[in-house]
């Protein structure tokens, strides 16, 4: 019976030596933006249509994006994950379509502290960020959740 | 580019000094305009992009009336546009020095936005023809090819449609039942047919005799994908010049698609459909031709490309519109390699085995391009 208990104190020592690697691993994207777009449910093709340089109007906001290039790694995993492109090819779709439609690109951020100042002085402004980045911010609100998994 | 061109009348076999340094000029100081203008973008209504090109061509044959064997290219094209309220404007200027220098001003537009996602332009604009016109114009960089399709090929390379219309054109998209539509429609004032199509040029407005020219195109989008699957259809009325006393009524329609697989392979394909009516003094003719091509492209790694473009077409032999014109890519084959240098800019390779109306040859194509800021 004693032998039992060892084994079971060991298994559930691994499991949770597990869990805890794999909860560690895990990340959680998000769409995030101005506390006014709370509860603004955007579908795939809404998102997808927003970061490719379109303006989506949703519950009479009219919502646009930001690009987050703050963290290559943000960058990288919301290429392969959301956009489903290289980054050239993601850019150069962004450079086509200003230039047949006129328009702008969409805004660049490299510094964090901007992005989050444009979120909040652009209304319907929405950019990517990690979830557990935007926990530290209080100005700020997840509007979706993009994808979530572990990095490898 | 013209280094794809294959219009008989482009063959000088050596460039007037003159007519050189009257390209170069303003191509510099359009240069030197992007380099005062880029710090405006700035102010954020604002878009400016300039997208320079580099090209070289050889090829096998030098079929009479063609273009010249070897030829070298620089191409520049700047792009504005600009947001005021719900009024847009937007231009496209496009120089090149090589086999026949020019510069052109290819679109000029100014719209106004009638709803979220629609606008009502006004101007010179590509017309939403196909696929490749109104993706691409006259950004090299953007295609990931060198060469454009024969049946897509500009007025002034040869092309046997209108590529540019003035007037009025609807241009929007929506999204329903979770699918994103697109829609295009076109009307005004097409080419003239003068030893090739002219369409109305900026700068001269009343010269050529031109009539109405219409378009309509309307593609889906489903759900979160990036594919695409459109139709469009035309009734184009050219009148002749002098020099080539015959009109033409042109109706035409076809189907494209843009398909990606996975995120490595693409398919590009589109089919037309054209007839032509050809009203000559004391004589009129009805012809038909169709044409189309398919296009792989499969991404190698993150920077290279392969590509694969065979471009086909039927009832061409003989047709009597396309022999008006000259110049037409009745087939072509070509494959093809994309490096992309940087963020930017691209280095591209491509063989093809041309068949023109008379002539067959082969090609080799390089070309550098770069998109900037």
């Amino acid at each position: 019976m004693r032998r039992f208990g060892y084994v079971a104190l060991l298994l559930t020592g691994l499991l949770v030596l597990s869990a805890g690697h794999a909860l560690a691993g895990e990340r959680r994207l998000v769409l995030v933006g101005s506390p006014e777009l709370r509860g603004l449910d955007l579908n795939a093709a809404e998102i997808r249509q927003l970061f490719l340089g379109y303006a989506v109007t949703k519950d009479n906001h009219e919502v646009t994006a930001a690009i987050n290039k703050s963290d290559a790694l943000l960058y990288e995993v919301f290429l392969q994950k959301v956009i489903f492109m290289s980054s050239q090819t993601y850019e150069r779709q962004l450079v086509a379509k200003v230039f047949h439609y006129g328009g702008q690109l969409p805004p660049t951020f490299a510094r964090p502290e901007e992005l989050t100042a444009a979120l909040n002085s652009r209304p319907g402004l929405v950019t990517f960020m990690w979830e557990d980045y935007v926990r530290q911010l209080s100005n700020v609100t997840v509007v979706n959740e993009l994808w979530h998994g572990s990095i490898e | 580019m013209n280094t794809d061109s294959h219009r008989p009348a482009a063959r000088p076999d050596k460039k007037p000094p003159k007519q050189f340094y009257r390209t170069l000029g303003p191509a510099l100081l359009a240069l030197a305009a992007c380099q005062i203008a880029a710090p405006a973008q700035a102010a954020e209504a604002d878009q400016f992009f300039f997208f320079p090109a580099a090209a070289y061509a050889w090829r096998s044959e030098d079929p009479a009336g063609a273009a010249r064997k070897r030829e070298g290219e620089i191409d520049l094209d700047l792009f504005y546009t600009t947001d005021r309220g719900h009024l847009r404007f937007l231009a496209e200027v496009f120089g090149k020095t090589g086999g026949e220098s020019e510069i052109e001003i290819e679109r000029l537009q100014i719209s106004w936005e009638l709803w979220p996602g629609s606008r009502l332009w006004l101007g010179r604009f590509h017309n939403p023809i196909g696929y490749w016109n109104t993706d691409y114009h006259h950004g090299n960089y953007l295609q990931t090819t060198i060469s454009r399709p024969g049946i897509d090929a500009f007025e002034d390379d040869g092309g046997v449609l209108p590529m540019h219309i003035a007037g009025a054109l609807l241009e929007g998209y929506t999204a329903l039942a979770g699918a994103l539509w697109r829609y295009d429609v076109a009307l005004g004032a097409g080419p003239e047919i003068n030893s090739g199509l002219q369409p109305v040029a900026v700068y001269q407005p009343g010269v050529g005799a031109h009539d109405a020219s219409f378009t309509a195109r309307l593609s889906w989008q489903p759900k979160d994908t990036n594919n695409q699957v459109g139709v469009f259809a035309g009734l184009n009325l050219f009148p002749g010049a002098s020099l080539t006393p015959v009109d033409v009524r042109q109706q035409l329609a076809g189907l494209f698609t843009n398909w990606h697989f996975g995120t490595r392979t693409d398919l590009l394909a589109v089919i037309y459909f054209v007839d032509n009516e050809l009203t000559s003094p004391g004589a009129t003719t009805q012809e038909s031709f169709r044409d189309g091509y398919i296009q792989l492209e499969q991404a190698l790694g993150a920077q290279w490309i392969a590509y694969g473009r065979a471009e086909g077409s039927s009832g061409a032999t003989g047709n009597a519109y396309l022999n008006l014109l000259g110049g037409f890519v009745r087939e072509r084959q070509l494959i093809g390699l994309r490096y992309d240098l940087a963020k930017n800019q691209a280095v591209k390779a491509e063989i093809s085995k041309v068949h023109l109306l008379g002539d067959r040859f082969d090609q080799i194509n390089l070309q550098w391009s770069a998109v900037y800021p």
